[in-house]
């Protein structure tokens, strides 16, 4: 490979990476933008886990959750971009715990709706057993009393 | 000599202590002894190796450690900052042993109510059965004592022409009624095969009152033979009408009934209502797909959709001999485990509102699928679906 050649790669390869440094991630570039991002995907999936909550057992941890966002907000607000990492930080872990709570809740919720419903099975075939009981003397007494009529 | 060297000495002690007391670490901060309390619970152990727990667990005791080294280097913000990250990491590992908890309950009652639902099921049949002869008996003493009335009627009106004709010479003999009678119960038998009581009621009814009355006749008063066949006779009519009129009503509910029409039959009704994209044939039945049924994430249904449950209802109860499965999904928001249990929540609403429209619990199965198995990829909320199996008991 002659001079010449060498150096069109390097033309190359030097385009490409100027190129990715001035247009790739632009997210990144600036933390405030990426803090504000993640705050308003948060108040979303915040708000989300709310609507799940049908029995309300995460409703003291999604107060503190979002005091802490109101608190990223002001941190970010006065440009202190390490102290909105770390509530930010608080934030996504209470997410996961508010997350799995409403998840146990619900799925407790369930389970007690199938053992309800088993119990509900059980005094069902008691109430049939009683019934067939009282069905079985009824067509006792239906027999006797066609054959009397068509005597 | 050895007071100079008190002198020296003593000022660098005196320094060296009170460095000494300067370095050390102040008192740990309320967050870290609290994840320090809650760490050393007995329970922990319980929850470290619950499935799925032990990440979380693991990382609390992470950020212990690093809460303290913090603490030791007098980093006292940064160690309550870690603290508090440790006691929300610690709490999810317990709020995860809590749904594995619930879960082996879910798991648990499904089985009874598996174990049990074989045993509802039978003494229903049997119950139903039972209702079944109760009613056809109460019918049959019904008809009889219409009959009876009606007999003791006719007699009453034939009774002065009945002493009359006993009197006059016969023409007929009493074995001859008695083997025409024989006859017109070989024709009844023969309108019975097709149902004649019940697809030509009133006709068949007549002429049962008439043989009665002929059989009662001619044990009362042999010799009016020729008035007992003359009702034989009309009985015999009435038979063969009764049966003539009742042949095509009966093969026509015969081939309605049989299996492979009633599949037919319930595959094109649920295109007309439900439209044939979201009809789909499966074997023995037919799978209907009740698409953006629910609100996202939630069990409820979406406002406007009661015609179309209804709709469902009409033909789960129309077509009664089918088995119902009712499968639950969603779309891929939300986690995945709190997807499975709304999914669940769904096939369980849509059953429930059948079973107050009237279908029989015992016919309906439910499952919940959460976001696996999307159907639709171009619409997200489609996927907040149920998905009703109606198959051919045969």
């Amino acid at each position: 490979m002659d001079v010449l050649a060498k150096s069109k790669y390097l033309v190359i390869v030097l385009t490409v990476f100027v190129g990715f440094m001035a247009f790739g991630e632009p997210a990144f570039a600036n933390p405030a933008a990426r803090y504000k991002q993640q705050i308003e995907q948060f108040k979303t999936m915040l708000e989300e886990q709310k609507q799940a909550d049908t029995k309300g057992v995460s409703e003291k941890d999604r107060a503190l959750t979002e005091k802490w966002l109101q608190e990223s907000e002001v941190l970010l607000a006065n440009g202190n971009g390490e102290a909105t990492g770390r509530r930010l930080r608080r934030v996504e872990y209470a997410l996961d715990l508010i997350r799995a709570m409403v998840a146990a809740s619900n799925i407790d919720a369930l389970a007690q709706q199938q053992e309800e419903n088993f119990h509900s099975s059980g005094e069902q075939i008691n109430a049939f057993e009683v019934e067939i009981t009282e069905l079985q003397r009824k067509k006792e007494t239906l027999n006797q009393e066609l054959q009397r009529v068509r005597q | 000599m050895n007071l100079a060297f008190t002198k020296v000495v003593t000022p660098f002690l005196i320094f060296a202590l009170v460095a000494a007391m300067g370095c050390k670490p102040g008192p740990e901060s309320e967050e870290l002894l609290e994840l320090e309390r809650m760490l050393q619970d007995p329970k922990a152990l319980e929850i470290r190796d619950s499935p799925g727990a032990s990440r979380f667990f693991q990382e609390a005791r992470q950020f212990r450690r690093v809460a303290r080294e913090a603490h030791d280097e007098r980093k006292d913000d940064l160690s309550r900052e870690y603290a508090v990250l440790g006691t929300l990491r610690y709490r999810t590992a317990v709020a995860i042993a809590m749904q594995f908890e619930a879960k082996q309950r879910l798991d648990s009652a499904n089985v009874k109510l598996e174990e049990v639902n074989p045993v509802l099921r039978a003494t229903n049949a049997e119950r139903n059965k039972l209702v079944g002869e109760v009613t056809q008996l109460e019918q049959q003493i019904g008809a009889s004592v219409r009959a009876r009335a009606e007999n003791e009627r006719q007699q009453a009106d034939q009774n002065k022409s009945t002493f009359q004709a006993a009197n006059t010479t016969s023409q007929t003999s009493l074995a001859q009624v008695h083997d025409r009678i024989r006859e017109v119960e070989a024709v009844r038998a023969k309108a019975l095969e097709v149902k004649a009581d019940q697809f030509a009621k009133a006709l068949f009814d007549r002429a049962d009152g008439q043989l009665h009355s002929a059989r009662d006749l001619a044990n009362s008063q042999p010799g009016a033979t020729d008035i007992i066949m003359q009702q034989v006779e009309h009985a015999m009519t009435m038979y063969r009408e009764a049966q003539t009129s009742a042949e095509p009503l009966f093969k026509d509910a015969e081939r309605k009934m049989q299996p492979d029409n009633r599949i037919a039959a319930i595959r094109t009704e649920s295109q007309n209502n439900f439209g044939a994209p979201y009809t789909i044939t499966e074997f023995n039945g037919v799978r209907i797909v009740m698409a953006r049924l629910f609100e996202p994430q939630t069990g409820n249904f979406r406002f406007n959709t009661e015609s179309l449950i209804d709709a469902l209802a009409k033909v789960c109860q129309d077509y009664g001999e089918f088995t119902i499965s009712i499968e639950g999904y969603t779309q891929r928001k939300g986690g995945a485990t709190e997807n499975l249990a709304t999914s669940q929540l769904r096939a369980h609403k849509v059953r429930d509102y059948l079973i107050n429209k009237g279908v029989k619990s015992e016919r309906i199965t439910t499952e919940g699928f959460g976001q696996d198995r999307l159907r639709y990829t171009d619409s997200a909320d489609n996927n907040d679906r149920v998905e009703i199996i109606l198959r051919h008991s045969r």
